[in-house]
């Protein structure tokens, strides 16, 4: 049914803001992770959202059709130093490179990924609302 | 004189006819909305038990794609229900003509 695709725009960024999540649970439990396969430290990973265009917009409707991810990127900045002679991974100084991953930061982008959930819930909730009135019509 | 007023009833049947005929095909029309929306219920049923057993296998993991497919079906019942109330008040409409 046509009247129901705007209810897929909110439930895209359902989905869109439920992955950011995961990204985000995964930077959290990782931030101690001092080696992975590839010999470095963990990497920060971030996701990057963009509208969504559907075939109908390409032919010039000026609505997108929601959100998707449409990368998960690594943050480039640089690993943490922290001072540990005892541990096995320490270079010459005694320092071990730690993963880039800012807890507070990620606390906050997680309350952010929360609200906006809630938010979108609350958009589809007024457009289902919207849709049963219309059937009232006519008493 | 009275050849004319026969010949004027016969046409006027003719009208009463040619009217019934209108009104069976916008009967059609207001039909063809119903099994529309009876063909919209079941593909919106489908849907919502798809994305219900997808969930359960685990092979999707968002809870929000069974619960907004289940509403869809909910909406389009509602839409269905609806339109089934619409034809029969204009058929009871219809049928409680005087003559």
């Amino acid at each position: 049914m046509g009247f129901l695709s705007s209810i897929d725009i909110s439930g895209s960024a359902l989905t869109a803001q439920r992955l950011r999540m995961d990204v985000i649970s995964n930077n959290i439990a990782n931030a101690e992770t001092a080696e992975t396969e590839n010999g470095e430290p963990y990497r920060r990973k971030v996701c990057v959202l963009s509208e969504r265009r559907s075939f109908s917009s390409v032919l010039g409707d000026q609505i997108g059709s929601g959100v998707k991810v449409s990368e998960i990127t690594e943050d480039d900045s640089d690993f943490e130093l922290e001072y540990d002679p005892d541990n096995p991974l320490a270079n010459a100084e005694g320092y071990v490179q730690m993963p880039n991953v800012d807890e507070i930061e990620e606390i906050i982008d997680l309350m952010e990924a929360t609200r906006s959930y809630e938010a979108n819930v609350t958009a589809m909730n007024a457009t289902k609302s919207m849709a049963i009135k219309a059937l009232e019509i006519g008493g | 004189m009275a050849i004319n007023a026969v010949s004027g009833a016969v046409s006027g049947v003719g009208g009463i006819s040619a009217s019934q005929s209108t009104a069976q095909t916008s009967g059609s029309g207001f039909s063809n909305i119903l099994t529309d929306a009876i063909n919209d219920i079941e593909q919106t049923e489908t849907e919502a038990n798809e994305a219900n057993e997808a969930l359960l296998t685990g092979e999707s993991d968002d809870l929000h794609t069974a619960i907004i497919a289940a509403q869809k079906a909910e909406i389009a019942v509602s839409y269905a229900v609806q339109i089934r109330n619409r034809v029969l008040e204009s058929y009871n409409t219809v049928m409680n003509m005087q003559v």
